[in-house]
């Protein structure tokens, strides 16, 4: 008898009209689910605080962000900060395209950005009928200027530093040239050519972010990363903690059923 | 005249031959063949292929956890007429979800080959549009399209079961296009709609990033 009560008990609680739970099915066309805030759906690039320094396709575990030149003119607002990475000509600004079908949403390259440039947003609906059409070039990816509160940060949120080997530098200058946050000062190293002492990079570590374009960059390999410090993830734009954050068991039994 | 082979013991290409000879071509000499041409006949089968997309019920890897989840009362992809069916011969759908393996490519071809006509394929995920992160392995097919003809990618890693269900909706609506012959992609660009082939644009079909 108590199994045949239960499961009337059941069925008259799921009933339209006299239960009290509602129907389950989410009407996905019409309704859609609230994502989590920090869902990673498709990816959205501030230009106003992206700086080009190319750590993101560095720490991409698939390699799957690509970067492209976009010419700007010559006062846009892309180049105020000093430090987008920039020919001779001064127009030309490297901004990130992204394989979306080879991306794995790990979200790596937000959590690394030093600008907090990048951002997820909550769009999913990415099925296309063309391989070619996942892949979004830089302009496509862009967010919109308006939503854009122009904050300019600087963090080195990867912990690591560049230490420079003095007697292999040959003073090409080229690290000073690429670093996109200017943080380098060439001063007269150990070393000496014709008399005069070689030029070495300083490194200015309060504005550093440890993107490694001048250990990419160097031709004698005589930089390297050496990880420094363990940073935290305080004031991290793109996830707000100051929000209640709540399991998900609290969260069911919050609900009234 | 229709010989009387014993159907069971057929080939599966041998079978197709027999159908076509037996039962097709009869059916298209005969008084139906003006019947099937006209719009309003072609109409209905149309509408009724694109409202009953079954599935192969055919998990790879982890996305077909997400495959699960499309089917369960939450997002119930019944709705659409999406049934998972446990045979290739009685599908329409071919869902990829996962990594394929060099072993499993042979196998994966030969369920491809044994659905009946009309067909079409669905990448699921990123690690059947173009090996995901075993993008580098030695034993991973880098992307479905290479042997099967994909008619919709669903990247994500996992897909979420909506944006499943909004591939197969994208899918019905590339059916319902099938007369006319294209079909735009989400940024705007004409692709063909028919089954099995995409237009012949610049570049080609199979893609190779850089």
């Amino acid at each position: 008898m108590k199994p045949l009560l239960v499961t009337i008990k059941q069925a008259l609680a799921t009933a339209p009209v006299i239960g009290k739970r509602k129907p389950v099915t989410v009407h996905y066309p019409y309704e859609k689910v609230t994502l989590p805030k920090a869902f990673r759906g498709q990816h959205e690039i501030d230009w106003y605080k992206c700086i080009g320094c190319e750590l993101c396709a560095k720490v991409c575990p698939n390699e799957c962000i690509y970067f492209e030149f976009v010419e700007v003119g010559a006062d846009s607002p892309y180049l105020l900060p000093p430090r987008a990475m920039l020919d001779e000509t001064k127009k030309l600004v490297r901004r990130p395209a992204v394989d979306i079908g080879h991306c794995l949403f790990c979200g790596n390259c937000s959590e690394y950005c030093p600008t907090d440039a990048w951002m997820f947003n909550q769009e999913y609906e990415h099925a296309d009928y063309a391989r070619e059409d996942l892949f979004y070039h830089a302009k496509e990816l862009k967010k919109p200027d308006q939503s854009s509160d122009k904050k300019a940060v600087l963090f080195n949120r990867i912990g690591e530093e560049p230490i420079v080997e003095g007697d292999v530098c040959i003073g090409c200058k080229k690290c000073e040239r690429e670093c996109p946050t200017q943080c380098i000062n060439m001063v007269d190293g150990p070393a000496e050519r014709k008399g005069k002492p070689i030029v070495v990079p300083e490194f200015d570590y309060s504005k550093c972010i440890g993107c490694q374009q001048c250990v990419d960059t160097c031709p004698v390999d005589c930089l390297h990363m050496e990880e420094v410090d363990y940073t935290d993830m305080k004031g991290f734009y793109n996830i707000n903690f100051a929000d209640q954050v709540s399991l998900l068991e609290e969260d069911v039994k919050r609900r009234k059923y | 005249m229709a010989d009387q082979a014993n159907i069971f013991g057929l080939r599966s290409a041998d079978f197709i031959e027999w159908v076509a000879s037996n039962m097709e071509k009869p059916l298209r000499k005969g008084p139906g063949k003006r019947l099937l041409q006209m719009d309003l006949i072609q109409d209905f089968f149309n509408w009724a292929k694109r409202n009953s997309t079954w599935p192969l019920h055919f998990g790879i890897m982890c996305c077909a956890i997400e495959m699960a989840a499309t089917s369960d009362p939450r997002y119930d992809a019944e709705r659409f007429g999406i049934i998972y069916r446990s045979s290739p011969r009685q599908c329409d759908v071919l869902l990829l979800n996962g990594p394929i393996s060099l072993k499993l490519r042979p196998a994966v071809r030969r369920l491809y080959e044994q659905m009946a006509d009309p067909k079409w394929v669905i990448a699921m995920g990123e690690c059947t549009i173009c090996g995901g992160p075993y993008y580098d392995s030695y034993s991973i097919v880098k992307g479905a399209y290479t042997f099967v003809p994909v008619d919709i990618f669903i990247p994500g890693c996992p897909v979420r079961p909506e944006a499943l269900i909004d591939g197969f909706l994208k899918l019905s609506e590339k059916i319902k296009h099938e007369r006319r012959g294209w079909v735009k992609t989400k940024k705007g660009r004409v692709v063909s709609s028919r089954e099995g082939e995409l237009a012949e644009f610049e570049g080609a079909y199979t893609y190779e990033v850089h």
